[in-house]
């Protein structure tokens, strides 16, 4: 029997994006990544799930007990449900080591010593036995999350729901949390994630779900939908959140604009502020360099700069295709030290598509 | 957060301190040994204020005799013109001779003017049907006169122990005689602090009843209600200080007793030497609280303002959190009436809301004003414990709430144990200075004749006519009460907070 079976469920209320009939099974073990447009549903479906929300209809059958009928202890089903929240919600009032002490003597009907010794376990697991003793406020949000996911974890739930658990966190804190949960990926723990954290969900799903205008849009594996999405909206989707894009015919020759955009895109990847710097460089460079002198002369040329990451290790790399000429941009002499700091942040490799002039960049 | 002790104390005892001095300046005020007056002609008290009670028409008569009076004042009650004379606020005060002679005997500071303003007489009221008067008169003639002047020194002088009335012992045989009669307007009709009426009026009245074999039913009712009581029927006779005037003499008939006359009661004059402060000082405490044991009295008011803030800050409290988890609720209809209460409450003043119950609601009923009180004052706290309370749950972020029910707890756990805790810190602080303010506010409950600590207060005053020792008193009381109040409360929560915590660390 599946863990979680979805059948038919529906919500809908007033100013926000309803849930259609969705219907969903997550077997013991699996590990499901929920992505998708803000705004689509995503995190509806997973607080319906543990009732935080009410479906106006449908069932949702946890473990055999439908939390949707009357009869149902909602409490007895929550407890089987962990859930991480945005926010964290750590209690402010307690210390870290209260916060997962106090609802296993609340719920479960832990003593003392029997919770303290667990809250002390699952703290060791997200690495943050160290600071059992500090309060909430005094943690950063990285280790707040990781107190969060401890105390869900104590109460040995047989699932766990993230509603998007790395979006209220500085770049520098997504991997900590990352890794937590990674490694509990590989526990073997059920797990529903709606994330923007496209690695994420990439290196650690079984099963990736592509939502829009409330509906299970598509699903596949994480190399289904990442690498060959089969419906349209989420090839835009994927093509849209993986790489960046910049034709001066279309977008304008405004170089503050193109480095902005550049910038903008590189953070959204939560890319380190080296890796940044490095796009960033090559981008001017070759901008400057080559396709400047060129527009100067001829006012219809035009190019097109892609920043992707390709491949099964991520390679990242910068295309350049120019456009409205027939000229070879890279044919042209250059400064001596610009194309040293070229040579130094990426290398060209070869290319079988015309105009086109791909770089990688070195990590 | 934490103030430094020692700061606190300091401040603490500086407020005592400030209140002791002008506690004995008063008693400064108030030393004045001979009773010279300190204006002895009508020339002198040109450009003077010039005060009385509320609604006595005596204006013209005044100006006739002092043409340039600076302004005339009005006062409630008799105690609060002996205050205003004392403290400078006025000059000189009208008042009848009997209840003036009482003051200067009582007060060292006050002198009667020499000169009486007008020449009048009390007289005893007895209804227009009354067939009886003649036999009435008789009696008086035979009985009172001859022992009228002795009755009025009794009465008007200061040895409290021999102000004592005739036991009713005699049969009786033509039946029982109903008066009204005033219950408090020394020395002719008031009632002692034992509650039992007493009053030279009261001894005449009896010694008349007892030649002509009638049993006497005393009504003590205020002053405005007694000649309304004869004229209504409710009862044949009435007094308390009634002065004969034309007026009167059309709705009842009088039998006339002793002379009096409108007089000026005034400072008396700087005496060469003031009496030492704590001689003065130990008089007053004296007469506030040895005389009449009076200070059984003052125990009463403090232990039902007690009472009535205990009481009713608990119960407002609990109807005040009984409110928010109603409001959780989210039921339209309990959100219009809770809305509709709060309105009403914050809309009306605490005396009227007292008022209301006690005269309206409750009228008919023979519920003890106390009872009223806590009632009322339940009704007032309420709302405001319950907007203190909302408004810091509301304060607490939505995701606390969401996180524990995620947990498993059911949303009456959820609040109790992680909603509420967090609240304390905004609310309790502003509960505990609501408390204050409520126990603050019971000092209206006079209004309705509850004996708080005030209207003890007040009624000292009113028996002693010395005002400022018992206001003194009263305010060191109060302050001394609401600063122990702070303290307890404070405490309390120190060693609640801190069980808990060991609590926590119990391994």
């Amino acid at each position: 029997m599946s863990l979680l079976k979805i059948t038919g469920l529906s919500k809908e209320f007033e100013g926000v994006t309803p849930l259609k009939s969705i219907d969903l099974t997550v077997e013991q073990g699996e590990v499901i990544s929920i992505i998708g447009p803000s705004g689509t549903g995503k995190s509806t479906l997973l607080r319906c799930i543990n009732r935080l929300e009410t479906p106006t209809s449908g069932s949702v059958i946890i473990d055999g007990e439908d939390i949707c009928s009357k009869g149902t202890d909602l409490t007895a089903v929550r407890k089987k449900v962990g859930m991480v929240f945005q926010s964290f919600n750590l209690f402010g009032h307690k210390s870290i080591l209260e916060n997962i002490i106090m609802p296993q003597m609340d719920l479960l009907g832990k003593s003392r010593s029997e919770a303290r010794s667990e809250a002390i376990l699952q703290l060791r697991r997200v690495g943050l036995e160290g600071r059992a003793h500090n309060m909430p406020d005094e943690l950063s949000g990285g280790q707040k999350q990781r107190v969060a996911i401890a105390r869900a974890l104590a109460m040995h739930p047989e699932i766990m729901l993230f509603d998007e658990p790395t979006s209220a966190l500085d770049p520098t804190m997504v991997t900590e949390v990352k890794n937590v949960i990674r490694h509990l990926a590989e526990d073997g723990m059920t797990m529903l994630i709606v994330t923007h954290e496209m690695r994420l969900a990439k290196d650690i799903s079984t099963r990736v779900l592509f939502m829009d205008q409330g509906e299970i849009y598509e699903q596949g594996t994480p190399d289904e939908i990442f690498n060959s999405p089969k419906k349209e909206l989420t090839r835009a989707f994927v093509l849209r959140i993986t790489s960046w894009n910049w034709s001066t015919l279309k977008n304008g020759r405004d170089f503050i604009a193109m480095i902005s955009s550049l910038e903008e895109f590189c953070r959204s990847c939560f890319m380190s502020r080296k890796m940044m710097n490095s796009c960033e460089m090559v981008f001017e460079e070759i901008y400057s360099n080559y396709f400047l002198p060129l527009f100067e002369k001829d006012d219809k040329a035009g190019a097109e700069f892609i920043l992707e990451a390709q491949g099964e290790n991520d390679k990242l790399t910068m295309s350049v295709i120019s456009e409205g000429t027939d000229k070879d941009p890279f044919a042209a002499e250059i400064d001596e030290t610009a194309l040293l700091i070229l040579k130094n942040k990426a290398t060209r490799i070869p290319s079988d598509k015309k105009n086109t002039a791909v770089f990688e960049i070195k990590i | 957060m934490k103030r430094n002790p020692a700061i606190r104390i300091l401040s603490i005892i500086s407020a005592v301190v400030l209140l002791c001095l002008m506690m004995s300046m008063t008693a400064n005020a108030a030393s004045a040994q001979e009773n010279k007056p300190e204006y002895s002609s009508f020339d002198e008290l040109n450009g003077k204020t010039i005060s009385m009670l509320t609604g006595a028409p005596f204006e013209e008569l005044i100006s006739s005799k002092i043409p340039n009076v600076k302004q005339f004042t009005y006062y409630s009650t008799s105690s609060d013109m002996v205050l205003a004379a004392l403290s400078g606020k006025t000059d000189a005060f009208l008042q009848n001779t009997a209840i003036g002679e009482l003051f200067v005997n009582r007060n060292p500071g006050l002198a009667l003017f020499p000169e009486p303003l007008k020449e009048a007489q009390f007289g005893i009221a007895f209804s227009k049907g009354n067939k009886e008067l003649g036999k009435w008169q008789a009696a008086y003639d035979k009985v009172c006169a001859g022992v009228l002047d002795e009755l009025w020194d009794k009465w008007t002088g200061l040895d409290e122990s021999v102000k004592t009335l005739p036991e009713q012992d005699w049969a009786g045989k033509n039946g029982t005689i109903r008066v009204a009669a005033c219950d408090s307007i020394e020395p002719m009709s008031y009632l002692s602090g034992d509650g039992e009426l007493k009053g030279m009026e009261v001894e005449l009245i009896l010694m008349m009843a007892k030649e002509l074999d009638y049993k006497v039913s005393f009504m003590p009712m205020e002053f405005s209600g007694i000649l309304a009581a004869v004229e209504g029927g409710k009862a044949d006779i009435c007094c308390g200080s009634l002065i004969i005037t034309p007026e009167r003499s059309e709705v009842v008939n009088f039998i006339p007793h002793h002379d009096t006359a409108f007089i000026l009661v005034v400072r008396s004059a700087a005496p060469e030497e003031a009496a030492g402060f704590f001689e003065s000082l130990s008089e007053s405490f004296r007469r506030t609280f040895i005389v009449e044991d009076r200070w059984k009295l003052m125990l009463t008011g403090l232990c039902n303002t007690l009472i009535i803030a205990i009481a009713s800050g608990i119960a407002g409290l609990l109807l005040g959190f009984f409110m928010t988890t109603l409001k959780r609720k989210n039921n339209k209809i309990i959100d219009a009436v809770i809305a509709v209460y709060n309105t009403l409450v914050a809309g009306l003043p605490a005396v009227v809301i007292l008022m209301l119950l006690f005269y309206v609601v409750f009228g008919k009923t023979d519920i003890s004003a106390v009872i009223v009180s806590i009632l009322g004052f339940t009704l007032i706290f309420a709302p405001k414990a319950y907007s203190v309370i909302w408004s810091s749950l509301n304060a607490i972020d939505k995701g606390q709430l969401e996180a524990a029910l995620a947990l498993g707890y059911t949303e009456k756990k959820a609040y109790r144990r992680v909603i509420l805790p967090q609240a304390k810190k905004i609310y309790f602080p502003l509960l505990r200075n609501q408390f204050v303010l409520l126990l603050k506010e019971t000092s209206v409950v006079g209004f309705i004749s509850a004996m708080d600590l005030t209207h003890a207060g007040d009624v000292i005053r009113g028996r002693t006519l010395e005002a400022f020792f018992p206001l003194m008193t009263i305010a060191i009381t109060y302050f001394i009460l609401i600063w122990l109040f702070t303290l307890i409360i404070n405490k309390g929560n120190d060693i609640i907070t801190k069980r808990n915590a060991r609590e926590a660390e119990k391994e």
